[in-house]
């Protein structure tokens, strides 16, 4: 009963000081779940490892000069790359302010329009952007166009239902300060919702752009333009002197827009 | 006619609570009215249900002769200012924007869409400003400023609306005795020297005799008192907070203060 021993005794700030039930049994099941899945895509722990020295030996390949004169050629394709993403950003935000304004529940016209778009928009996002690459692809013929129009196609649905979410938590009070003084329902989204809606919105829009950077990157494998062309290819040939260049010019410009986002959400909000 | 009128209001809401009981009362242009009454009191749903942020269950509300419906929301409003407790500003917006929005109710959407107003509504906007002393912070945003400073842009926004009525939900509350002050002074002075009503809620009994011509008392959904502030002592005043005490077993936090004062 003295004081030492239960300071020793450790508890859970529950009720019982036992574990919260629910959430044990979530995590077990979890657990239990993969353990009996993993050997259903042929993931073997054993192999995993065994195969660790095959993974060194294909990293011991980038040990190598770089190939300076595919220099100009990568800074072109990187501008493209960087070209389709912000384009791509830049055209799924015209249509995605007033797809979230028809989704968010407190302004949307009707609950059944806020629903249909909301399922339009879970429709979008259930395929990659590399799929409806292809299928940009197809439609318009290959290049950085069907890159960029797949990229937006499936920002419209990742961005439209951040903006919704970011409406509806917009404070009550700024808009019954607005909507007590007269004001109709555009002029209220106008005045109250968007303007207390923008930081998340900045928020949301600039973890897109830095997706959607790295999407860019993948979708030459399709023939969708941007730098993932070079990067199949050369795989291909195995010329690791160029792959290493373009592998290390992501990572900057990656690094890059995070740096720079981050500056500007300080400067915004 | 009277500014306001309400006929045999009762407002029962969605969880079964009545906040007024067949209220029918009238509030003459350019009075300065206060409601005061215990918290629960049904204080707060009497001015939302004048400017149609609440609809009443029953009875009918009319202002300016129009009656207050759904259709005509824009048009009511438009003639009725409302300052609230907690300010209700735009906060990321700046000070000029936020009162800008008291002309809204006068312009067309297509304009607000691209954040337009017109030369007459900037001279609005300036002369409102300069009438709560906040000129030199029209381009700041509107939550670098005080809660006092808030509130003086809160009345600057209802009186660049140019309403017939000004409907103050504790305005006070959020605020310390010195601005406390200053803005029930420009509200009394609105009232005065331009002719618009003022129906306030407040819960101090020393600004109620200070500013109000008429004062009405309301508990649990109903009117226990309506008359002149100069016919109301400190004994009925006790009684108005006392007598609630008994029926709901709970006291306002600011009952206690205003008892103090009594
Ligand atoms: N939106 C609402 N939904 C349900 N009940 C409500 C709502 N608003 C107010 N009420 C209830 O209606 C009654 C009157 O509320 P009201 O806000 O008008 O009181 P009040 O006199 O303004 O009080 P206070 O001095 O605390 O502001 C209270 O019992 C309250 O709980
Ligand atoms: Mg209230």
């Amino acid at each position: 009963m003295g004081s030492v021993t239960n300071t020793l005794t450790w508890y859970w700030p529950t009720r019982s000081g036992l574990p919260p039930l629910v959430p044990m049994l979530w995590l077990t099941a979890v657990v239990l779940l993969l353990a009996v899945t993993a050997p259903l895509v042929e993931i073997d722990f054993i192999h995993v490892v065994a195969s660790l020295p095959k993974l060194g030996s294909f990293l011991s390949h980038f040990l190598v000069v770089p190939d300076w004169n595919y220099l100009p050629e990568l800074g072109l394709r990187m501008l493209e790359t960087i070209e389709m993403a912000v384009l791509g950003t830049a055209m799924a935000i015209v249509f995605s302010v007033p797809l979230a304004l028809l989704a968010a529940r407190n302004t949307s016209p009707h609950v059944v329009i806020g629903w249909l778009t909301t399922y339009v928009l879970t429709a979008i996002r259930a395929l990659p952007e590399l799929t409806w690459a292809v299928a940009f692809v197809a439609a318009v013929g290959l290049g950085p166009l069907a890159g960029i129009m797949a990229l937006a196609f499936v920002t419209i649905g990742f961005m439209a239902k951040f903006f919704a979410e970011a409406i509806e938590v917009v404070d009550c009070g700024a808009v019954e300060g607005i909507r007590a003084q007269g004001a109709g329902r555009v002029q209220t989204i106008a005045f109250a919702m968007l303007p207390q809606a923008m930081p998340d919105f900045i928020s949301a829009l600039l973890y897109i752009l830095d997706h959607n950077l790295r999407a860019a990157s993948i979708l030459g494998l399709v023939g969708a333009g941007g730098i993932g062309y070079d990067l199949v290819m050369n795989l291909r040939l195995y010329q690791y002197d160029r792959l290493m260049m373009i592998a290390l010019a992501i990572y900057v410009v990656v690094t890059a827009l995070d740096r720079l986002s981050t500056r500007f959400r300080h400067g915004v909000i | 006619m009277p500014l306001v009128s309400l006929k045999n209001v009762t407002k029962i809401y969605a969880n079964g609570v009545t906040a007024l009981q067949s209220l029918t009362r009238d509030f003459e242009a350019g009075s300065f009215t206060v409601v005061i009454g215990p918290s629960g009191a049904g204080k707060s749903t009497l001015l939302r249900t004048i400017n149609g942020l609440e609809t009443p269950s029953a009875g009918e509300v009319h202002v300016d002769g129009q009656p207050v419906t759904h259709r005509d929301l824009r048009s009511i409003r438009a003639k009725i200012g409302m300052v609230f407790q907690e300010f209700n500003l735009v906060d990321r917006l700046n000070v000029m924007t936020n009162v800008l929005a008291g002309r809204l109710a006068h312009r067309h959407w297509s304009w607000s869409l691209g954040y337009l107003f017109s030369k007459s509504d900037y001279e609005m906007a300036h002369q409102a400003l300069d009438r709560v002393g906040l000129v030199d912070k029209a381009w700041s945003r509107a939550d670098q400023l005080s809660g006092g400073q808030r509130q003086r842009v809160g009345i600057a926004r209802a009186i660049c609306q140019q309403p017939r009525l000004i409907l103050a939900d504790e305005p006070v509350a959020s605020l310390d005795p010195g601005s406390a002050v200053e803005v029930m002074d420009l509200l009394a002075g609105i009232c005065r020297e331009d002719g618009i009503a003022v129906v306030a809620n407040l819960h101090q009994l020393d600004l109620t005799k200070r500013y109000a011509d008429r004062v009405i008392a309301l508990r649990a959904g109903r009117v226990i008192y309506d008359g002149k502030v100069i016919n109301m002592d400190d004994a009925t005043f006790k009684e108005i907070y006392e007598s609630n005490k008994d029926t709901h077993g709970k006291r306002h936090e600011h009952t206690d203060l205003v008892l103090a004062h009594a």
